[in-house]
């Protein structure tokens, strides 16, 4: 059985690669468009995906992959300068993905753990908690596709609830309480992250950037709260004057309990701002040119209901 | 003078702009039934709470380490809010909530929801009067916690929490 699920996820791999010898590379179309809302030129590319459908058996156990079509898509973004960056379309998820069943999940994303039993059945429990959101079971797939793995351990994680360390791929608790979906979509986001940036995060921790990277890991947290059953608001907080905007804006935007699919990057630097007041602890100067291309592509990427 | 009130007009144009970047454009009194709503405009939104709940002016006291919702049964909560206002609206209500809202709610350590402020899109057809029974049915639900020691010393526990009409039934 096993090797059958193995052999599913090897063709997947495969499949990949084969969209991966497919791209026009760094198409650059620099015209104007409708969906165009900040200044900087649109660049897009174009990538060709194999889309396979899924048949599982047994709980998820033994599955089926059939070859079902090619796709064409093209994917913009808005950068000062240069094509878009980091991001292989490897990542793109493949249509009907499947997600193991509940016991194989956690294995599928630990490289080793220190966590004590009582621990790591929580951290099961929140891993399954965490997948049933639409774009958090993308994330997971995203993760899994692209062979990321993390180190689980009990911790401090600077101030946080948790945190996650890209030198180490360490995902620390810093009390049992802590182990949450909630807390696993920040960090397991930051592991996403990881991978789709060019060269990781790890290079912007301490230095100008850091504060993009924490301010679209809230960002995703909040855009799923509010398509789902609700949250605190953690982007911009409820203390800062801008947090009555911040909401406005993601309510503007999920209202119809779908994702964007375009951001309004005007507000978005806006809003980065506002949060690099809420959080002294991430508040190194923003980068213009690090955009939130890894959540938007996690959004497009995805079969959640998308606006 | 004439320059002197223009000038005058002019600072005072100024302030405003500045004090309108990212906060609402302007606030006004509304009426319902018997209680006085502040409506806060946003650019394509409107945010309305109670005049007479003060813990609106207050700041969250939560630290950065706390601000989490993993210690409420969010789904549980709002299953509870659409249960209660489905068996409590009336029809004519009902047929006017029509489309989405985001709930605001202050909550206490107990479980008590000692506020809640709507943000509604601008045009909508519900009325400050459904806003009054909105918020009597809603303020009547008791928040169900997982743990709620991990909000020991909060004045208050602020959620966004959407609700769908199409979700109710």
């Amino acid at each position: 059985m096993k090797k059958l699920l193995s052999k599913s996820l090897w063709i997947s791999i495969c499949t990949l690669c084969l969209a991966a010898c497919t791209i026009k590379s760094d198409q650059i179309a620099p015209n104007d468009s409708n969906a165009r809302i900040a200044s900087g030129d649109l660049y897009c590319s174009t990538i060709t995906i194999d889309w396979w459908s899924v048949a599982c058996t047994n709980g998820g156990e033994t599955c089926y992959w059939s070859y079902m079509y090619p796709e064409t898509k093209t994917d913009c973004s808005y950068q000062s300068s240069g094509p878009i960056t980091g991001f292989s379309p490897a990542g793109v998820l493949l249509d009907g993905y499947l997600v193991p069943a509940a016991d194989q999940r956690l294995q599928d994303i630990t490289i080793s753990s220190t966590l004590n039993t009582a621990q790591t059945t929580e951290l099961r429990e929140a891993l399954n908690d965490f997948i049933n959101p639409c774009l958090n079971n993308n994330l997971f797939s995203q993760l899994v596709v692209r062979g990321k793995k993390f180190n689980f351990a009990m911790g401090s994680s600077g101030g946080g609830l948790g945190g996650y360390n890209p030198n180490t791929n360490t995902i620390t608790f810093a009390s049992t309480n802590n182990i949450t979906a909630e807390v696993l979509r920040e960090e397991l986001f930051h592991g996403y992250q990881d991978i789709f940036y060019s060269g990781g995060i790890a290079q912007y921790f301490g230095h100008d950037g850091e504060s993009n990277i924490e301010f679209e890991s809230k960002l995703f947290k909040d855009l799923v709260n509010m398509v789902g059953g609700g949250g605190m608001q953690s982007g911009v907080t409820a203390d800062h004057p801008k947090a009555g905007a911040y909401t406005s804006w993601l309510f503007d935007m999920t209202s119809a309990g779908k994702f964007p699919t375009v951001l309004n990057l005007d507000k978005y630097q806006e809003y980065l701002q506002a949060f690099r007041e809420c959080y002294a602890t991430h508040n190194e100067p923003a980068r213009p040119d690090l955009l939130p291309n890894a959540l938007m592509q996690l959004i497009k990427g995805s079969n959640c209901p998308q606006n | 003078m004439k320059n002197l009130t223009f000038l005058s007009l002019l600072l005072v144009g100024v302030a405003l702009s500045l004090l309108s970047n990212g906060q609402p454009v302007n606030t006004e009194k509304v009426k319902a039934f018997s209680t006085t709503y502040l409506v806060e405009d946003y650019t394509s939104s409107v945010f309305i709470k109670n005049e007479s709940n003060k813990l609106f002016n207050q700041k969250s006291n939560l630290k950065l380490d706390e601000i989490t919702g993993s210690g409420i049964n969010l789904k549980e909560l709002q299953k509870k809010i659409y249960n209660t206002l489905k068996t409590s609206l009336s029809i004519q209500q009902r047929a006017r909530f029509t489309s989405p809202i985001l709930l605001k709610l202050l909550i206490r350590y107990d479980g008590k929801i000692d506020g809640v402020g709507f943000m509604i899109k601008k045009g909508y057809s519900l009325t400050i009067q459904d806003i009054e029974v909105f918020e009597k049915i809603i303020t009547k639900v008791v928040v169900p916690f997982k743990d709620s020691s991990m909000y020991r010393n909060a004045n208050y526990i602020p959620i966004n929490m959407p609700l769908r009409p199409g979700d109710m039934d």
